[in-house]
């Protein structure tokens, strides 16, 4: 596709190729299906959704997340003191 | 099959009857191995949570008693290579004292495996044929056929011995000569295949190195011979049994040697892991160094290395080693420094790090250390016990001829006050 | 929209008493009596049976006695958790598939919300918790697992300057734990599943000793699990809950996948890091990954030939 000066109206049906224009890789991956998250069934792999359907085209990055609990701690657990030249800190 | 019955009633009275201070022995063994059982049926209800083991460190107390006692076990032949041979007639008459103390170790083994296990009621899943033996692919499977066959084989030639001269009739060669020279292989076999045990496994990387199973045999053939060493002088400075100083001679000898290798192995071990400052020496920084501010065992194995190493020096210096108390002290220390080397030292530091890093430290429980100690007096009650028969058929106080009320000395030896006879 | 499942982490209630009516309490007392005479055999909640003591290998269970075993089991398991939907399947592999997991080191953020969806699929114990996957917190510039961080718990993630790495059971083609087994009760299935007997294991623990990825767990107690969290959609081999005593692991979802579907931890993943699939099919998106990206597997040098890669993109 051509990128004219000026506004371009595209579609949603258009973010692939437009997203892809830049970022080759994640579109390459995407046409191979292996881009994002996917569930349902390995046998048949389900729809492939369009960028938008996932990233905020005006906030594409995905924002942190809290995570969930670390592993319970087991009987006599100490944490770790790991030594890096001058900055010992705990883990 | 009578007489048999008689013979083994007549062993069992001779068994449970002694002096004060043989039964308050025995009470007392009695008594913390009736403990160590209580500790178990805790175990056996709540599952093995009630010990300090974790997924990080799945094997502790129990595996590492069971890996050093195989190496007790295991030392009965270093008794019985001198004497059938090399044809030494002295000591002959002590090897009956340490395939005994085989006996003792191998059901001392047989006790840590099973209270070790998660499911003990499965254990006929082990069976060939009714369960599924996965013999020969699994050390562990290995381990249990050579075990039992070695308990087998150290229950047969005292057993067939010692009723012999019982009946007073000479023993038939065959049926003992052959067995005697299997178990020299096959004492050797029962550490080489608990060393495999290990050092079979590319993850762990403390263990999956050649060096385990000549370490295993060398630290074995030190320990085990120091303890039989040990029971002889008391039997003999008791007026028990006439041990001749030949034997005594040649079981220190045995321990030197094999003292001197391991200290050797121990070298080229510690030079292996910490030249090279490679990644897969984080065991061993463990265990000697300490680790990202971890060194619980740091303060044991150098314990233990000092009790090997002055061990080792008593055992040369000539002013030392001719001092007989001197030598059972060494003795002592070498027992429990390498029980230390072959028990926490070899099994945890396999542990930490876990192979993703983490490091957990192990403490053993009250119930574990209570079940541990319980299963170490059964085997000191049991020991005691087969040596009290065999002794007394020995010195030939138990006679098929003889009747129980009177008996024959035939020790030479002075006797102490309060040691047992009829 | 990406997915956010963050929240509040419930407390689980746990469940230890059991009804009491006759039956029942007869059965305790045989239990108690038979637990202090055979250790480790029985515990409150189950009654000795003869059926169940002398059940055969999972291999050996065919037709009318696999049925009943079955049956048997759910009866057992409804008991327990008081439920009563609790179903135990025994799906064979499907022929032709051999399973394979991959997953992207770039794309993993640490939210764990892979080992949480797992432990409520696979009916993993909460106390003693048991979590079949563990995800390393990695600094940036090394692929040394000894500077990993298990315990993390930033206020988000990820953080910079760090990777994360999950790991669980890799499945192995040459797998150290079946190798070990005394009595095979782990074994390696055509589909390329390792699976474990629960009902032979005698928990030794030599394969948890074996497994140079730490990915095996073994039930030092009596599983709890609270009831209304149970998934009562089960597989012999895979998620029915487990005694005391014996091992455990991650079995690739051996319940979902054998019926088509994903594993649990790949379609919790939040950022697509997880891929599965048949890695006998070209199509299918871990030979997408396999054939496209730079992957790589853990402790190559152990011999495992572990199915499940990790790669950069």
């Amino acid at each position: 596709m051509t990128v004219y000066e000026g506004t371009v109206r595209i579609g949603f049906n258009g973010s692939p190729v437009l997203c892809g224009s830049c970022h080759g890789p994640q579109y390459r991956d995407w046409k191979a299906r292996i881009h994002g998250k996917t569930t349902g069934s390995w046998e048949t792999l389900g729809p492939r959704w369009l960028c938008v359907e996932c990233h905020d085209p005006h906030s594409p990055r995905f924002k942190p997340l809290k995570p969930e609990a670390a592993p319970v701690k087991p009987k006599g657990w100490k944490p770790a003191r790991i030594e890096t030249g001058g900055d010992d800190h705990e883990r | 099959m009578r007489t048999y019955a008689i013979y083994l009633g007549r062993c069992w009275k001779t068994a449970f009857s002694g002096s004060g201070s043989y039964r308050l022995w025995l009470a007392v063994t009695g008594l913390i191995a009736a403990l160590g059982l209580s500790g178990y049926i805790s175990q056996a209800r709540y599952g093995l949570i009630v010990t300090g083991m974790t997924d990080q460190v799945s094997w502790g107390l129990y595996i590492g008693n069971f890996t050093f006692l195989v190496g007790v076990a295991a030392a009965a032949v270093m008794l019985v290579i001198p004497a059938y041979v090399y044809g030494k007639t002295s000591v002959k008459e002590v090897v009956l004292i340490g395939e005994l103390m085989a006996i003792a170790a191998i059901v001392m083994c047989l006790g840590f495996v099973t209270v070790d296990l998660g499911r003990p009621d499965r254990i006929w899943h082990m069976l060939p044929i009714i369960g599924r033996f996965h013999w020969p692919v699994s050390m562990l499977a290995w381990d249990v056929v050579v075990l039992t066959g070695y308990l087998v084989l150290n229950m047969h030639i005292p057993g067939y011995l010692l009723y012999r001269k019982y009946q007073g009739r000479p023993p038939t060669k065959r049926y003992y000569r052959p067995f005697i020279f299997i178990s020299i292989v096959w004492a050797i076999s029962i550490h080489t295949v608990t060393a495999f045990l290990y050092n079979g496994l590319s993850g762990r990387p403390f263990w999956n190195a050649a060096i385990i199973a000549p370490r295993f045999l060398a630290s074995a053939f030190a320990a085990g011979p120091g303890l039989i060493f040990i029971v002889l002088v008391f039997l003999k400075r008791r007026g028990l049994y006439a041990v001749p100083e030949e034997a005594l001679h040649k079981i220190k000898q045995i321990f030197t040697i094999a003292l001197l290798i391991n200290v050797f192995l121990l070298i080229s071990e510690l030079f292996k892991e910490f030249y090279s400052n490679a990644l897969h020496g984080a065991g061993s920084q463990y265990l000697w160094l300490g680790l990202d501010g971890f060194h619980g065992l740091v303060p044991w194995i150098w314990t233990a290395t000092v009790l090997n190493l002055t061990a080792g020096a008593i055992y040369l210096v000539p002013r030392w080693k001719r001092n007989r108390n001197l030598v059972l002290a060494a003795c002592a220390m070498s027992f429990v420094g390498i029980w230390i080397e072959k028990g926490p030292g070899l099994v945890l530091p396999g542990f930490i790090p876990t192979p993703l890093g983490e490091i957990l430290e192990y403490r053993p429980t009250l119930t574990e250390i209570r079940i541990t100690v319980g299963i170490w007096a059964m085997g000191a009650f049991l020991y005691t016990v087969l040596l009290k028969m065999a002794l007394a058929i020995e010195r030939g106080e138990l006679r098929e001829s003889a009747t129980p009320s009177k008996s024959i000395r035939m020790i030479s030896v002075p006797r102490v006050a309060g040691d047992p006879g009829h | 929209m990406s997915v956010d499942r963050s929240g509040e982490i419930r407390i689980p209630k746990t469940v230890d008493s059991v009804p009491v009516d006759r039956r029942k309490f007869l059965g305790f007392l045989v239990a108690t009596t038979a637990g202090m005479l055979g250790p480790g055999a029985v515990d409150e909640a189950e009654a000795f049976g003869f059926d169940k003591f002398f059940q055969k290998h999972f291999t050996e269970l065919k037709g009318k006695k696999l049925e009943e075993a079955l049956r048997r089991i759910e009866k057992e398991a409804d008991q327990k958790f008081d439920r009563t939907d609790i179903t135990v399947a025994a799906d064979p592999p499907i022929p032709g598939v051999r399973y394979g997991y991959a997953l992207n080191l770039t794309r993993c953020i640490g939210c764990r919300r892979c080992v949480k969806a797992c432990v409520k699929e696979n009916n993993q114990s909460r106390d003693p918790e048991i979590e079949y996957i563990r995800v390393l917190k990695m600094p940036q510039g090394t692929n040394d697992l000894d500077q990993s961080e298990h315990y993390y718990e930033p206020e988000t993630v990820p953080e910079e300057g760090f990777y994360y790495m999950p790991v669980q059971c890799h499945q192995c083609s040459n797998p150290p734990c079946v190798r070990v087994c005394p009595v095979e009760a782990t074994w390696r299935e055509p589909d390329g599943i390792v699976v474990i007997d629960y009902n032979w294991c005698i928990g030794c623990r030599y394969c948890e000793a074996a497994c140079p990825y730490w990915a095996r767990r073994f039930n030092f107690a009596e599983p709890k699990i609270p009831s209304d969290e149970i998934n009562p959609v089960t597989h012999y081999l895979g998620n029915r809950p487990r005694p005391k005593g014996v091992m455990e692991k991650c079995t690739f979802c051996i319940q979902r996948v054998r019926k088509g579907l994903m594993p649990a931890c790949h379609d919790a993943c939040p950022t697509g890091a997880r891929k599965f699939g048949n890695l006998a099919d070209p199509e299918s998106e871990v030979r997408q990954v396999l054939e496209t990206k730079r992957v790589f597997v853990l402790k190559e040098e152990a011999g495992t030939h572990p199915n499940f890669y990790y790669f950069f993109d």
